[in-house]
């Protein structure tokens, strides 16, 4: 029998979406992973396996082709350039990056240094260098939307969803730099070897 | 001292390894037998200088870490890639030469950086052959039975190869009017291609089929083709006739590969390389267990004209003999 086909996906929320998402299209057998802690997940049945890890990890799995396969945001995508290939958005997973800052202080343009905090500094850069804007990254892990209650930041560039979490802390979304859903992505040497059952899995996602 | 000096006078620089002398034998067993396919094929063997002027290599392919200078001041650089040294050379031969059809080998380490996102300088051993004054459609044929060949004896196993037409990226690009689409083709994004697609004016169905077609093409090319008969009607005519033209010249070419290597060859309709002197068929070719292509290459012909002036096909590859060390 041959090995079966390896599917990255980010732990969480969106390994969730995704599994429903497949079962929906036939893809697997199961529409939900069991509440277990294992990692390393069989569908015998349909030839798939699955690896569920920390959602910046799936790009450099499936690169180095730990995983033939893997569902990851734009944003993680957009942030780290991997060597992977993207056939398909997906319908869920849909957030936007966007600038906020603390409510009422809107003159934050005007400071001669602004301090953006974020986990994406790659993305956040480019945005505010094109516009001509002088910054400094600070990069931090979590908890973005209280740097600048601390002090630490200015503004900060994370991810909002509804908007919810902003609010909660006493801050305004400005402008979204990128829109961003869930994206199939492949490992280049996979889609070379393992052309046949990719293609059926992109045709079945995307029923072309 | 230092950890940093003692690493410095033990090691060598990173990314340029000390070759012991089982890997120093693997290597010179597994070039020899390249070079022997090459030798039956009648190609000859060249060398050309390791430093030439920067201009000789591709635009994408200069780095000033390998930069330095002759006694005059001019800039020299280590080579990063051969294919425009053998045409340099080849044209000072011309005129001396009977036939214009020459076949040429060489094996030598090439100088590059390898990676996309973070600096990654490498010393790279290849094995390459250029076939001058033949057709490519011939050339490639000959070419990728030659690498074939050479793939199967070293690697022990048989590679496959994804063959394009480098011309159907250069009339998407002007379709689309952009000069930027190199990555987004280098990576397969679909989904980046349909918005550029939709931002011209296709519709959302026919953007988003034409991506996927041109970046995922089915494996067999009687699905490709019926594919592509139901998207054509909908596409702008001037585009639907070029990407038809390459479509037929690649089935084409394909249809006059060797047998062994018609098999294990399939259409890439929408191929691009980082060297920007091929102006018709190209290639690459994968081993499993291999992250990057080890072989790469394609027809080039303007180069001859630009350096003997004389108009003359030529088409070539490059394997990458450090694949060895990868698997």
């Amino acid at each position: 029998m041959d090995k079966p086909l390896r599917i990255a996906l980010p732990k969480g929320r969106m390994s969730d979406d995704s599994v429903e998402y497949f079962y929906r299209h036939g893809i697997t057998s199961f529409s939900k992973f069991s509440v277990d802690r294992e990692l390393i997940i069989a569908d015998k049945e349909k030839g798939l396996e699955f690896l569920l890890i920390r959602s910046k990890d799936v790009g450099a799995y499936v690169e180095q082709g730990a995983a033939d396969i893997g569902v990851l945001g734009h944003d993680v995508l957009a942030e780290h350039n991997f060597e992977v290939l993207t056939p398909v958005a997906l319908p869920f997973g849909a957030c936007r990056l966007s600038i906020a800052y603390p409510n009422g202080k809107t003159d934050w343009q005007n400071k001669r240094n602004i301090r953006v905090a974020t986990k994406y500094p790659k993305l956040t850069s480019r945005y505010f260098f094109e516009r001509g804007f002088n910054i400094t990254i600070v990069e931090l892990y979590g908890s973005i939307e209280i740097a600048p209650l601390t002090g630490i930041s200015d503004v900060i560039v994370d991810l909002v969803s509804t908007g919810n979490t902003l609010k909660a802390n006493g801050l305004s979304e400005e402008e979204s730099i990128l829109d961003s859903t869930a994206r199939l992505i492949v490992n280049p040497v996979s889609w070379v070897f393992r052309r046949a059952e990719i293609s059926k899995m992109i045709d079945t996602l995307t029923a072309f | 001292m230092k950890h940093s000096e003692i690493y410095r006078q033990r090691r060598a620089p990173y990314g340029f390894p000390f070759l012991d002398t089982e890997a120093t034998k693997l290597l010179q067993d597994k070039t020899r037998e390249s070079q022997s396919v090459l030798q039956s094929l009648g190609y000859e063997r060249v060398m050309p200088p390791s430093l030439d002027y920067p201009d000789t290599f591709s635009d994408n392919e200069r780095f000033d870490s390998f930069r330095t200078r002759d006694h005059l001041g001019d800039d020299l650089s280590l080579r990063s890639d051969v294919t425009v040294q053998v045409i340099k050379g080849y044209a000072n031969l011309i005129e001396r030469s009977e036939s214009p059809v020459r076949r040429f080998f060489y094996t030598v380490p090439v100088f590059r950086d390898i990676s996309r996102s973070y600096p990654a300088l490498r010393e790279v051993y290849q094995i390459g052959a250029e076939a001058i004054g033949l057709t490519a459609a011939s050339a490639v044929g000959e070419l990728l039975e030659s690498a074939r060949k050479i793939m199967q004896e070293i690697f022990q196993e048989s590679p496959v190869f994804l063959t394009g037409d480098v011309n159907a990226y250069y009339e998407v690009e002007k379709f689309l009017g952009r000069d930027d689409l190199r990555d987004i083709v280098r990576n397969k994004n679909a989904p980046l291609l349909a918005q550029a697609f939709l931002s011209v004016g296709l519709d959302y169905g026919d953007a988003e089929n034409l991506s996927r077609l041109l970046l995922f093409a089915p494996v067999t090319n009687e699905e490709y083709n019926s594919r592509w008969e139901n998207l054509r009607p909908g596409l702008p005519l001037e585009l639907a006739r070029t990407l038809e033209n390459i479509r037929s010249d690649l089935l084409s070419l394909l249809q006059n590969l060797p047998v062994a290597v018609r098999s294990i060859s399939r259409i890439e309709p929408l191929l691009i390389r980082k060297t920007t002197y091929y102006t018709d068929f190209i290639f690459e070719g994968y081993i499993q267990g291999i992250k990057s292509p080890a072989l790469r290459g394609g027809s080039y012909n303007h180069l001859v004209e630009e350096y003997s002036g004389q108009s003359m096909p030529a088409s070539g590859f490059a394997l990458d003999l450090s694949a060895l060390s990868r698997i």
